[in-house]
């Protein structure tokens, strides 16, 4: 026995110190033809081309949510080019970086050059210092182009980066992605029962209605789900809002000048289109949830409500365009995205008499350099380099995502469902929340201020009507509007 | 030498030298993570955070007024996150450790397969809460899951709930006690069986001759000399009321405020990480309140446990 138990011992110790030292030497990736012409090493991230001596160190911290692949092989092309020939890059991906970023910006030590979280609120980084000033990255002119970075930058994105500090107000994040997001259809399904993508809303509930009369109950119109804030409703429901209100008063309601802006009786008044979308949410989905949502959608995180639209229980989902990225690879149907359908009545129109397309694409992924970095010309010159015309095309290749700026994404190599994705994105007015007001900033008031309306209407389907959750929200911002203000006077 | 002459004796340089180090570190970790971090969380409950200059400025009670604002705005999550977290300490002192008592006392017997069960007891306890709150909430997934399907295979498919049980008002909190039975006993049975194999064996054996049963040697010898572990238990369960909000956080995610699934903690920590510094204060002055209402309930429970757990030397 004991000779047993010594030699497992031994097993595990020589194991140990083999995975030990194993890792002490190179492992670099040389069968990568994407890496061809720079040397990479994927267990340390660094990549140079030809020799790292005597070149200055540029290190790049990024979420992977995207994935590794992008980062790298576009790290790669800026080596090969003249702008990047003094640097030599360290790739750091970090699936917890979103989460651990204040942290470290406000520990000051150890900085990357170059750090791309998710979506989060940012504007305490750039208030207390921790944030390069992107002003003159902005308006540099893109690297072997005729136009400025700014000038580049599409919708919302042109705004969204500044912030105060000192009373200055600058940019202080750069751009990263620009989602699609809305329904997500089984073009299979679709296709096999000879159901038409809907227009309007009316179309939209009617074909719920066909779902499950042609399925006999076993395909579910929607999944989604429950365990994320709202559901992901709020893709289909602020699309519509979108719809109602228009881009330009849906910027004045982020303002935030008066709680007035919570008004929502007449036509004339802001959150009106709020009132619309939720009433629209309420008559498909909240009173139909049992026959038009699938059993069980409540407790699903994202990637469970994802693995049951794959498996064809359900034959849409509210969502947004990484879902192929996160769940769609072994999935055995065709997939698409849909344009959300219009409100008829309600959805505003062109000059031409054309209903007016939006996508809303969430709060935004973004990137910053921060004060303190060692290398801020090398990032900020990295940065300028992700915004060329081939570059952007090549990220978008490469991660099915489209980046905030003006270039030709017809020309992109993507998946058919990437595909549809970018049409409803090209098609569309992309607009994400964005305000200068302090009471923003300082998070003291949201989009939504009474808890999330569309979770808590499937929730309480007897007792909250969404008339009912707008008089709440109204009547809670009235009275605490005055002391939000005090707080950030 | 007699007592008052070593007292008397002068300490060496090298012996000061050495006390002073070796009492440095938690001098230095009491001042850093007690002192500073406590005073510095009661200042901020009078600030605000000045998002222009980026200063912290003098608030008066503004925040405490912002907070009963916040506790009495429609749909606000503060009452029922108040309740739950109170729940979890008398789930904790009610349930968890009672079950915990009476499996650890089945393995100290030495019931049949008990080293597996040690197994699987301690098994939740070793992995990530991350892993296992996966496992658990896929384990009931309603379409997905197992333990819907064996419902539906025995014909109870009639009892699950629409919304999945993590989605429904009426479950969803109680999904996440009872995922605190199931990750929580096996370190209270390591802890406990340990404490039970003390016992002296002289004692239960003498109490056999005497014609003790297994049940009045648990409530009548067991317990009794356990009870200074049980009552380290129970009063682990008061430091859970203002903590308890990874396994709700990650069970019931962002529909937690609309299945009644918030916790003060969580409360806490959703407000600081979503909206940074500028919320800190908030957070700041809720724990101030936890401190004023939690510290006289640790002595009151201290006080009651010595009262009725009394430690025994043996």
């Amino acid at each position: 026995m004991k000779k047993l138990v010594v030699l497992i011992l031994a097993t595990i110790l020589t194991l140990g110190a083999a995975f030990t030292f194993s890792a002490c030497g190179k492992s670099e990736q040389k069968d990568d033809p994407m890496l061809e012409g720079v040397t990479f090493n994927e267990r340390t991230g660094e990549m140079y081309k030809d020799t790292k001596e005597g070149k200055t160190r540029l290190k790049i911290s990024y979420s992977t949510g995207w994935g590794n692949n992008w980062i790298r092989y576009l790290s790669r092309d800026f080596l090969m080019e003249e702008i990047g020939s003094k640097y030599y890059i360290v790739l750091d991906g970090d699936s917890e970086l979103t989460s651990g970023v204040s942290s470290k910006l406000e520990a000051g030590i150890n900085l990357s050059d170059i750090y791309m979280p998710l979506a989060s609120n940012w504007y305490s980084y750039a208030a207390l210092g921790y944030l390069e000033n992107l002003d003159g990255l902005y308006n540099m002119q893109v690297p072997g182009e005729e136009v400025t970075i700014l000038e580049k930058i599409q919708g919302t994105w042109k705004d969204y980066g500044k912030a105060v500090q000192n009373g200055q107000t600058n940019y202080y994040i750069f751009p990263w992605n620009d989602n699609v997001t809305g329904i997500v259809y089984n073009k299979t399904f679709f296709d096999q029962y000879g159901w038409e993508i809907p227009e309007t809303v009316t179309e939209l509930k009617t074909l719920c209605q066909k779902i499950v009369e042609d399925t006999n109950g076993k395909i579910a119109p929607f999944v989604y789900p429950g365990t994320v804030t709202g559901g992901y409703w709020d893709f289909v429901g602020t699309n519509w809002w979108l719809q109602v209100t228009g881009k330009e008063r849906m910027d004045a309601f982020m303002k935030f000048e008066s709680p007035d802006v919570f008004k929502y009786d007449n036509k004339s008044d802001l959150s009106y289109g709020k009132l619309v979308a939720l009433e629209t949410f309420e008559d498909i989905i909240v009173k139909n949830r049992k026959e038009f949502t699938l059993s069980g959608s409540g407790s699903k995180t994202h990637l469970t409500a994802q693995l049951s639209f794959v498996q064809g229980q359900a034959a849409m989902i509210p969502t947004g365009s990484w879902v192929e990225n996160e769940s769609m690879k072994d999935m055995k149907y065709e997939a698409r995205m849909m344009p959300t359908p219009i409100i008829e009545g309600e959805s505003m129109k062109d000059e031409n008499g054309d209903y007016m397309r939006f996508n809303y694409s969430g709060q935004p992924d973004f990137m910053m350099i921060p004060a303190k970095a060692p290398n801020k010309e090398g990032a900020k010159l990295f940065l300028a380099y992700l915004s060329k015309d081939e570059v952007l095309k090549k990220y978008t290749n490469l991660t099915g995502a489209a980046r905030p700026f003006d270039y030709d994404i017809d020309a992109c190599e993507t998946s058919d469902f990437i595909k549809s994705c970018l049409e409803v994105w090209s098609n569309s007015t992309t607009w994400f929340e964005s305000s200068n007001s302090k009471l923003w900033t300082a998070n003291k008031v949201r989009k939504f201020n009474s808890g999330n309306p569309y979770t808590q209407l499937l929730a309480n389907s007897d007792t909250m009507s969404a008339i009912g959750w707008c008089a709440n929200e109204y009547s809670s911002v009235v009275k605490s509007w005055d002391t939000w203000l005090e707080q950030i006077s | 030498m007699n007592t008052s002459a070593r007292k008397k004796r002068k300490k060496s340089a090298a012996e000061i030298i050495f006390i002073s180090v070796m009492l440095s570190v938690p001098v230095v970790h009491f001042c850093l993570f007690w002192v500073y971090i406590n005073a510095d969380t009661l200042l901020m409950s009078f600030q605000k955070f000045n998002m222009d200059n980026a200063t912290w400025v003098y608030n008066g009670f503004g925040n405490y007024k912002e907070l009963w604002l916040e506790l009495t705005k429609p749909n606000s999550v503060l009452p029922r996150a108040i309740l739950n977290s109170f729940s979890v300490f008398l789930w904790n002192d009610f349930v968890i450790v009672p079950i915990s008592v009476t499996c650890a006392f089945a393995l100290y017997k030495k019931v049949p397969l008990g080293n597996v069960y040690k197994v699987v007891f301690f098994l939740p306890s070793i992995i990530s809460a991350t892993v296992l709150t996966l496992t658990y909430s896929f384990m009931f997934d309603t379409t997905l899951g197992s333990i819907p399907e064996l419902l539906r295979k025995i014909g109870l498919g009639d009892i699950i709930p629409f919304d999945g049980y993590f989605g429904d008002k009426a479950y969803a909190w109680w999904m996440v006690l009872l995922y605190g039975v199931w990750s929580g006993i096996g370190y209270n049975i390591v802890l406990l069986g340990g404490a039970m194999t003390r016992v002296p064996e002289e004692i239960t054996e003498a109490g056999q001759l005497d014609g003790l049963t297994a049940m009045k040697e648990f409530f009548f010898v067991i317990v009794p000399l356990i009870g200074s572990t049980i009552g380290t238990l129970l009063l682990l369960g008061t430091t859970v009321i203002f903590a308890y909000f990874l396994p709700p956080q990650l069970l019931l995610g962002g529909s937690a405020d609309v299945v009644g699934g918030y916790t003060i903690a969580m409360y806490i920590v959703t407000n600081v990480r979503s909206a940074g510094t500028a919320q800190m204060a908030q957070g700041a002055t809720l724990g101030v309140i936890c401190a004023l209402i939690g510290t006289p309930l640790v002595f009151i429970c201290r006080t009651l446990i010595d009262k009725y757990l009394p430690a025994y030397e043996y």
